[in-house]
């Protein structure tokens, strides 16, 4: 009898908050459509871990299924690089090549990142958790997951929230903050873009050559950037598409569902319910606030030197939030002038940005080691 | 053998989820076979991770707070001018093979 009911007594009030925040997280992929796709299952694997005694999670000598998924997807750091082979068939780096001037946002906009860490050390975390948070600015699921991992795997299902959480909310945060930062004037500026094609060899040799730099130069990013830029050339090659659409459909859907009810699974009440995560959205939040507004500072600064102006928006395009950030910036424009077009160019920024987190993420692990 | 009313579900399934929780079946199916794990090398190698984990984990909370600043701004530093070098190098790359591209366009003209 007693086996029966122990569902029953095992409930706390705890519980009872994490169901909530479970259901909350279904309710907002559903009726607001904020990243459903990873807010869903999240939710849903919040609820199932939650459940007295549940067999998803398991014991330590008997494991459920969501810690098997858990010690096989998250802690070997599969599910998130796999999700980048995703990605990298998903990205179109034409623009980029057009407009190469455009990688410098992605590197600017990783600023958010490292004001945040700083920000996470005066609230009192260590440098690894500092670290793990920070990556949230950097406004890229995948990348989050697979530095919190590493660095902070305590603070992981707090993080991976407020990443998610937050690049839904990419509509409602940037633009404020662009407003604040540019004049009218500034959010008129058009920009040129030529139309031509970029040449295939170009295409193909590119996600080699970034392979090879950032390899060399950051050996720690290969994984995200070598994978990344796997896919990447998986769908530019053109002779394996077949391989190039299951990459985009169902390697992305697959492993997105795993990932999500995965991490989800993580969000048990003693995990969950501390005062830590509060501080983790809050610092969230604040990390994508500084990405923003370090890549339309670092336009304005361009926009002192350079003969032809920038729209310093395009900054704002340089997180790694595809494609939110950059249409954002185009319907900021168009707002100002319906003849505004400059997606194109945004876009080639959300592309670097895609870069720059990854080899920010990278960086971050193998340099936040010397300071043990 | 209490498990094998289980493939009255008809559910195939459900069926080897609950009959493989028989500990039985793990042993007459020898999926581990234990020849092959050396349980006092595991106990070893599990006792020097947790070791070192928790000495890391001891020797950075034991950091203060300016000594954790001083560290994250020399991250920030050294972090941004990395993500900086590793873009540059790119940009000149794109921008050489894109002059080279336009020449080879102009020429084929």
């Amino acid at each position: 009898m007693e086996e029966l009911l122990k569902g029953f007594t095992g409930l706390t009030w705890q519980t009872g908050i994490m169901f909530f925040i479970g259901g909350l997280l279904i309710f907002l992929a559903i009726k607001k459509q904020y990243e459903p796709m990873l807010l869903l299952p999240i939710g849903f694997g919040a609820i199932l871990a939650n459940i007295p005694h549940s067999a998803v999670i398991g014991t330590a000598e008997e494991p459920g299924f969501l810690k098997i998924m858990y010690d096989v997807g998250i802690t070997t750091e599969l599910f998130p690089i796999l999700i980048f082979i995703a990605i990298g068939a998903m990205v179109d780096f034409t623009p980029l090549l057009k407009n190469p001037f455009m990688i410098f946002f992605g590197a600017a906009a990783q600023m958010g990142i490292f004001l945040t860490i700083l920000l996470a050390i005066l609230f009192g975390f260590n440098i690894f958790e500092a670290c793990g948070i920070g990556i949230i600015g950097s406004a890229d699921g995948p990348t989050s997951i697979y530095v919190a991992n590493r660095l902070a795997p305590a603070l992981l299902p707090a993080i991976t929230v407020a990443a998610y959480s937050y690049m839904a909310l990419v509509p409602i945060i940037q633009p404020p903050v662009i407003k604040l930062l540019t004049t009218r004037r500034e959010r008129q500026i058009k920009m040129e873009y030529s139309e031509e094609p970029a040449p295939k060899w170009l295409l193909i040799i590119f996600p080699i050559i970034v392979t090879l730099v950032s390899g060399i130069i950051a050996p720690m990013s290969v994984s995200l950037v070598g994978l990344l830029m796997f896919g990447n050339l998986i769908r530019v090659c053109g002779v394996l598409e077949k391989l190039s659409l299951a990459a985009q459909n169902e390697l992305s859907n697959l492993v997105t569902l795993l990932l999500g009810i995965t991490i989800g699974s993580t969000m048990t009440a003693d995990s969950f319910l501390r005062p830590q995560t509060l501080m983790i959205l809050i610092m969230g939040l604040l990390a994508f606030i500084f990405g923003t507004a370090a890549g339309v500072i670092f336009g304005k600064i361009v926009n002192i030197f350079a003969k032809k102006k920038i729209n310093p928006m395009i900054g704002a395009a340089g997180v790694s939030a595809f494609p939110m950030s950059a249409r954002v910036v185009q319907k900021l424009a168009h707002e100002e002038d319906p003849n505004n077009f400059i997606l194109m160019q945004a876009v080639s920024a959300n592309v670097s940005g895609q870069l720059g987190s990854a080899i920010a993420g990278g960086c971050i692990i193998a340099i936040v080691q010397l300071f043990i | 053998m209490k498990d094998i009313g289980i493939i009255s579900s008809e559910d195939g399934p459900t069926s080897i989820y609950v009959s493989s929780t028989d500990e039985n079946f793990f042993k007459s199916g020898g999926i581990v076979p234990e020849n092959d794990i050396n349980l006092e090398d595991e106990i070893d190698n599990i006792t020097e991770e947790i070791i070192t984990d928790s000495s890391i984990e001891e020797k950075l909370n034991n950091k203060t707070l300016m000594e954790n600043l001083d560290a994250g701004l020399k991250i920030m530093g050294i972090g941004m001018v990395a993500v900086f070098i590793v873009l540059t190098i790119l940009y000149l790359v794109v921008k050489i093979m894109g002059q080279f591209a336009k020449g080879k366009k102009d020429e084929e003209k």
